[in-house]
């Protein structure tokens, strides 16, 4: 299991003092395309951007919840990474970009036949929010639309 | 705190209907926040899949993370990462 024990002392002690917004009622929908014939959308939160879009500014009042739209034939060894913080090592991101945006590896499930497709677009966020007011009133519902409208079967999402 | 992004973005999205399964690193965290479902992994933060350049224990994440959604619930539907062995494809825990 992973534990708190291996963040910084500041980051381990700020994340037991901090009052996580808890998602009452849960939602559910139940999957009804079998995965094989899914196009799945991909989340991803490790600030992660095309070298032509606008950087992430993780620094502003720790609330950037703006949103980059990733075209999903991307490689990810071409993203950048724009996350200033070290809330997490970034040395795997580094080695090995599908470790946090696995592009590639949803790529070889789908030629495997384990998923339909993977959807157009990856959405890429940055996770460090803890304000999340801006995600929960803006940026999800925005997410939730595109999705739809890119007639996703289901979503996948990958933290950092 | 990426837990906390994750799980709000996947409640977002299956309130519009459609099905989500997220990756998640710390129990004390979910527990108390709820997705739909999540798959704890017991990897450290910035290790979501597990480890850069191993194809497989990647694909092996995504797939026990697909795999909730055929979790007949009720929410929140939240397991752990089993690990499997190489040589037989065999689930050890």
């Amino acid at each position: 299991m992973a534990t708190m024990n291996k963040l910084s002392p500041e980051l381990r002690t700020f994340l037991q003092l901090y009052k996580w917004h808890e998602i009452d009622p849960i939602p559910w929908a139940a999957k009804t395309t079998p995965l094989s014939q899914s196009r799945v959308g991909l989340v991803v939160t490790a600030c992660m951007t095309m070298a032509d879009q606008t950087p992430f500014d993780a620094g502003r009042d720790e609330n950037d919840a703006s949103i980059r739209y990733i075209p999903s034939d991307t490689d990810p060894r071409t993203l950048v990474n724009t996350y200033p913080a070290q809330a997490f090592d970034h040395s795997g991101l580094q080695a090995d970009p599908d470790l946090l945006v696995p592009i590639n590896r949803l790529r070889e499930m789908e030629y495997a036949g384990e998923i339909g497709e993977l959807a157009p677009r990856v959405v890429s966020l940055c996770g460090h929010l803890p304000k999340p007011r801006a995600l929960i009133e803006e940026s999800a519902p925005d997410i939730a639309r595109l999705f739809a409208g890119d007639r996703v079967d289901t979503v996948i999402c990958v933290p950092a | 705190m990426c837990n906390q992004t994750v799980s709000l973005v996947a409640a977002e999205v299956e309130r519009a209907g459609i099905p989500t399964t997220v990756i998640v690193f710390l129990h004390e965290a979910v527990q108390k926040l709820r997705p739909p479902r999540a798959l704890w992994v017991p990897f450290d933060h910035g290790y979501p899949l597990g480890e850069p350049n191993n194809p497989e224990l990647q694909k092996s994440v995504l797939r026990q993370t697909f795999a909730l959604l055929d979790e007949p619930g009720p929410p929140p539907v939240l397991k752990d990462y089993v690990a499997e062995t190489a040589s037989t494809g065999t689930q050890t825990g």
